[in-house]
């Protein structure tokens, strides 16, 4: 597991301590559908941590059947990606924010089922990722009850460090400007 | 824009024989407006200084919005009269989407009660009516509030009544303006704040910390007379601390003769780089050095971490001599800064580590200074 600096851990009896993981998770009861997933965060180390770590995971427990999400990638770069059950369509940006850097990433899924990922760093120019090909969207998420992690695949499995300004979820695919207006965020 | 299915609201009656009661909405509930009802006795001291409050429970959420340019009157009065007899009403923003849907109260109308004209189409024979509806589990209507087409709405700072979080520990972060190092209890999530101006601005941002599993292996992280001296070197506890307690430390080397300083253990048990951290704050007397902080493994005699800090009027200065930048060094209250930085990868965990520092800026000697020093951490 790639080393972060994460919040002060006090240790005041003579030994290491351990800090357990945050574990966050919503229910959603949305279908698959078109929609646009809007996340405004501070990087604190997720990108670090290892390939793979999951922002934020729309799913069932097992991450068996349809999902979608945001992760990480080796590189530092976060991408988008949707799996419906058999093979996933993802894409992927070209750089990814420092640590300590506040991140909006924006992430479609037309009702092709083709996933495209925005994003823009400290409010910069956004910055558009190449869109997936087209995968047919699945008519449920999961093979369960589907919900809305925040803290890795399933529940308990945090997977880095990151602090949440805002995540809005919206039918259909908007843009990055539409989006910080229905979060209501300043770029 | 993509294309919205009815929108609609169901209940189910033993008074007619369908297998459920739908009246389909032309559009989806305007003007949808958030709302909270609770039992409140209030007094005032006539001075004005004081307000008793008693509430009764915690009340419960409602979402108020309009029906309009309703073109079937008798299904909405009968979906009032439902409302009205107590029946569960299940509000559908959109039937494309029939499991995003709404069980709710109907707090008002209640019967006796009648439709008004549209205002806009009215004379076309449309009618209207407010709805106040209360979800039977009474829960807020987060999404709903925001607008038809958005699925999950969060905020850092709103409720997370309806998720489920666990962290069965407590753990830090810092609170907002000049950054109080705060505690949280076990099984509450973190707002944090932070400074969107960089890692020196006020903290005037509410952020939703969340962090996985990690083990702080300083033994003492903040108890500096547990430490091993270097030479004579001079600590006095009961120190302000970021906290806003008294368990931070001056360490002082007074000498130019002698290398003064404390030391740790630390055991790694990973090969992977480690983070370090440690809260400083400029002392009464700055080394022209600056402050040495320093992880380094004694057998092969070889720095793992190393970071110089010099100050100007209160402000550090982190210079990474070994090991990389991990972010900026983060204002807290009363002056004091959390310095971090990841580690080298170059030493394995079988040998022994130490913790140094060094408030003459150097191994050597014939510098002089202190600084203030609360909380390491190497994970």
């Amino acid at each position: 597991m790639s080393t972060l600096v994460t919040s002060y851990n006090p240790t005041l009896a003579g030994s290491v301590d351990a800090r357990a993981a945050d574990s966050l998770t919503f229910p959603f009861t949305a279908r698959p559908q078109a929609m646009t997933i809007y996340v405004k965060f501070q990087e604190r180390g997720i990108l670090r941590a290892a390939a793979g770590m999951w922002l934020m995971f729309l799913g069932n427990t097992g991450a068996t059947a349809g999902y979608i999400g945001l992760r990480t990638l080796a590189g530092g770069v976060y991408l988008i990606q949707y799996n419906n059950g058999a093979t996933s369509v993802i894409s992927t940006l070209a750089a990814g924010p420092a640590i300590g850097q506040i991140d909006e990433l924006c992430g479609t899924i037309a009702a092709t089922g083709s996933v495209q990922l925005s994003q823009s760093i400290q409010g910069a120019a956004i910055t558009t990722a190449a869109a997936s090909n087209a995968l047919v969207l699945v008519p449920a998420w999961g093979g369960g009850t589907a919900r809305l992690c925040l803290t890795g695949l399933a529940a308990g499995n945090s997977d880095g460090a990151w602090a949440l300004l805002s995540l809005v979820i919206v039918r259909g695919v908007h843009d990055m400007t539409a989006m910080r207006r229905y979060a209501a965020t300043k770029p | 824009m993509p294309k919205i299915g009815r929108a609609a609201i169901g209940w189910t009656s033993t008074e007619d024989s369908n297998t459920e009661r739908i009246h389909l909405l032309d559009v989806p509930l305007r003007e949808p407006r958030a709302g909270h009802t609770m039992s409140v006795f209030r007094a005032e001291s006539l001075d004005k200084t004081a307000v008793q409050t008693y509430h009764v429970g915690n009340g419960a959420y409602e979402l108020e919005g309009e029906v309009r340019f309703d073109a079937h009157p008798q299904s909405l009065i009968d979906l009032i009269k439902a409302g009205s007899q107590g029946k569960t009403l299940t509000y559908y923003p959109n039937l494309n989407d029939p499991d995003t849907a709404y069980s709710c109260t109907l707090i008002s109308p209640v019967s006796p009660a009648g439709l008004s004209l549209d205002r806009d189409r009215g004379m076309m024979g449309d009618q209207a009516v407010t709805l106040k509806l209360r979800q039977t589990n009474e829960t807020p209507f987060p999404a709903l509030n925001k607008g038809t087409n958005v699925l999950f709405f969060y905020r850092a700072g709103d409720s997370i009544a309806q998720a489920t979080f666990a962290r069965a520990d407590t753990a830090s972060y810092v609170a907002k303006g000049l950054g109080t190092l705060s505690t949280a209890a076990s099984g509450k999530a973190r707002i944090t704040w932070i400074s969107t101006a960089g890692s020196t601005g006020v903290r005037n941002v509410p952020a939703l910390l969340l962090e996985r599993a990690q083990t702080n292996r300083v033994t003492w992280s903040e108890k500096l007379s547990t430490w091993t001296s270097v030479g004579t070197v001079a600590i006095s506890s009961a120190q302000a601390d970021p906290r806003g307690g008294t368990a931070a430390w001056l360490i002082t080397d007074a000498s130019s003769a002698e290398l003064r300083g404390k030391t740790l253990a630390v055991t790694l048990t990973a090969t992977s780089r480690p983070g370090v951290s440690v809260h400083l704050k400029q002392g009464t007397t700055a080394s022209t050095a600056g402050v040495l902080f320093q992880l380094r493994a004694t057998t092969a005699a070889a720095n793992r971490a190393k970071v110089t800090v010099t100050w100007s009027s209160g402000k550090p200065t982190a210079t990474i001599n070994t090991g990389s930048s991990w972010m900026a060094p983060e204002a807290l209250r009363g002056g004091w800064w959390r310095i971090s930085l990841l580690g080298t990868t170059a030493v394995s965990t079988a040998q022994a580590h130490l913790l140094h520092i060094y408030p003459g800026g150097t191994t050597g000697v014939g510098l002089k200074g202190n600084v203030y020093f609360y909380g390491a951490q190497v994970e």
